[in-house]
């Protein structure tokens, strides 16, 4: 089977600090991968580079088989950790500026997640409160039919009811060829969704493994082996 | 795609833009009409303190026109591309090259749009029922000035080509100075706006220690085309001084953006 997301050997240095070192990884399609590890992990730094906003100091990370860029950015879509949607522009604009860039954005489909959500069109996102303006975020990245998905920290601002429509829109959503890559903390919220989980720490995969192994392996939750993992 | 991303930068310019120089023209005219109907009707009155207002405000607003002109096109480039909103454009399936144009080209319009709204603002701040009996009288005086030192093939409207193109090029020089220091800077781990000035500043220096450049083309010029007019050849000159220096800065913010992006 292919491979959709390849990391050999890659380094990411600030200073003299290594976010990344040399990191090595493979993701194949159509699976729901939780990209799970402490602050300072790594977590972030590996989405960017996989999205071509950061360079890799050493190594390399390839998007089926290519270097991130032009190319690769019709094939992922990406939710950063931050607010990167322009806040002087409508709902409504956004799905257009969507539209018109990607053309797998699917304006039904986000038409229906923003109603369910309650998001008025209309409204500029200045103007919407801190949750609301990463539930749009969230919405439109969800809205593309892209085949890698990358969201980091996609339930971090929302309410706990929210995080729970947020879970059923991937799984909703996504086409059973495409992976989703999520980066979070809330290991509890999203361990039900996950088919693999990888473990970063200090810039290395400390596990990659099959949740429903590690389940059968260790007889505990993701969650639980997390905390014995990376206790304090 | 470039043409969408120049719609975008558009949409996101002119939201601040279109109302200042709208405003600026406005009070211009106002002010023109209210002092215009002041003098013409009682010449010994001095202005109120009303009218006087209503002039400085003109003069301010034609100061946020300069102003938003110069802070738009780097905030523009800073924040789109280099902060948070950098995120979502170089996610999006489009060239480096192509977000460096849209915001060139975008940046450039406006600086001649202001340099327009500056020059009418003024004419209808100055018009006092003669400016338009003045016009053939500016016309003779640049075909006098501008053919004193000329030889051959002089016309008022190539002056004027060679003289907007000029405008031009150096207009796209001094956004691509800015942008080339923009990225250098935001290239780095820490201090990126101290850094962003730095680069600036070693921009300027390099820029007039290879000012050296501008003689030497003018001797060639001398050289290829020696009975062009004076001023024309002048203009020339630095029209592809200019070009030559602006090549440079853009292979630099390119280069910058592809390899050394870094969207911490």
């Amino acid at each position: 089977m292919s491979t959709l997301l390849t990391c050999k050997g890659l380094v990411k240095s600030y200073d003299k600090v290594h976010a990344l070192d040399g990191l090595d990884l493979t993701i194949q399609p159509g699976r729901i991968v939780g990209l799970l590890g402490p602050n300072g992990s790594g977590k972030s730094t590996l989405m960017k580079l996989a999205n071509g906003l950061l360079t890799p100091t050493a190594g390399e990370v390839l998007i089926d088989g290519i270097v991130p860029g032009q190319e690769t950015h019709s094939l992922v879509s990406y939710l950063p950790d931050r607010p990167s949607l322009p806040q002087w522009m409508t709902i409504d604009q956004l799905q257009d500026f969507f539209a018109d860039f990607f053309p797998d954005f699917d304006r039904a489909r986000c038409r229906e997640m923003l109603d369910k959500l309650e998001l008025p069109s209309h409204r500029k996102l200045k103007d919407l409160s801190k949750g609301s303006r990463e539930k749009v975020q969230l919405v439109l990245t969800m809205s593309r039919q892209a085949r890698l998905y990358l969201l980091d920290e996609p339930m971090g601002g929302v309410d706990p009811a929210a995080r729970d429509f947020i879970l059923e829109t991937i799984l909703k959503n996504y086409d059973p060829e495409a992976t989703v890559v999520i980066a979070t903390h809330l290991i509890a919220d999203v361990e039900k969704v996950l088919d693999e989980v990888i473990f970063l720490d200090r810039g290395k995969a400390a596990l990659h493994t099959s949740v429903d192994d590690l389940r059968a392996e260790t007889g505990k939750s993701v969650d639980a082996l997390f905390r014995e993992v990376f206790q304090c | 795609m470039l043409t969408k991303l120049m719609k975008y930068e558009f949409k996101a310019t002119a939201r601040v833009m279109v109302p200042l120089c709208i405003l600026s023209v406005a009070l211009a005219l106002v002010t023109q009409i209210t002092l215009w109907e002041l003098v013409g009707k009682a010449p010994g009155r001095s202005p109120s303190l009303l009218k006087l207002l209503l002039l400085i405000a003109t003069a301010v607003a034609m100061g946020a026109v300069l102003a938003a002109t110069v802070v738009l096109m780097i905030q523009r480039f800073r924040s789109n591309l280099l902060g948070d909103e950098g995120h979502l454009m170089f996610s999006l399936p489009v060239s480096s090259h192509q977000h460096i144009w849209t915001k060139l080209l975008v940046a450039v319009f406006w600086i001649l749009a202001t340099l327009f709204i500056l020059f009418e603002s003024t004419v209808i701040l100055g018009y006092n029922g003669t400016l338009w009996t003045a016009f053939p009288q500016i016309q003779e005086f640049l075909v006098s000035h501008f053919s004193s030192s000329s030889d051959l093939n002089f016309s008022p409207g190539v002056f004027l080509a060679f003289l907007f193109t000029a405008i031009f090029v150096g207009a796209g020089e001094l956004c691509l100075e800015i942008y080339a220091a923009l990225a250098l800077g935001h290239s780095f781990h820490k201090h990126k706006t101290l850094l962003s000035v730095v680069f600036f500043l070693v921009i300027q220096v390099l820029y007039h220690l290879t000012g050296g450049i501008t003689p030497f083309l003018a001797d060639l010029a001398f050289f290829l085309f020696p009975p062009t007019n004076i001023h024309i050849l002048d203009l020339g000159v630095s029209i592809v001084s200019g070009l030559l220096w602006a090549a440079v800065l853009y292979v630099i913010t390119h280069y910058t953006l592809k390899h050394r992006l870094n969207l911490e």
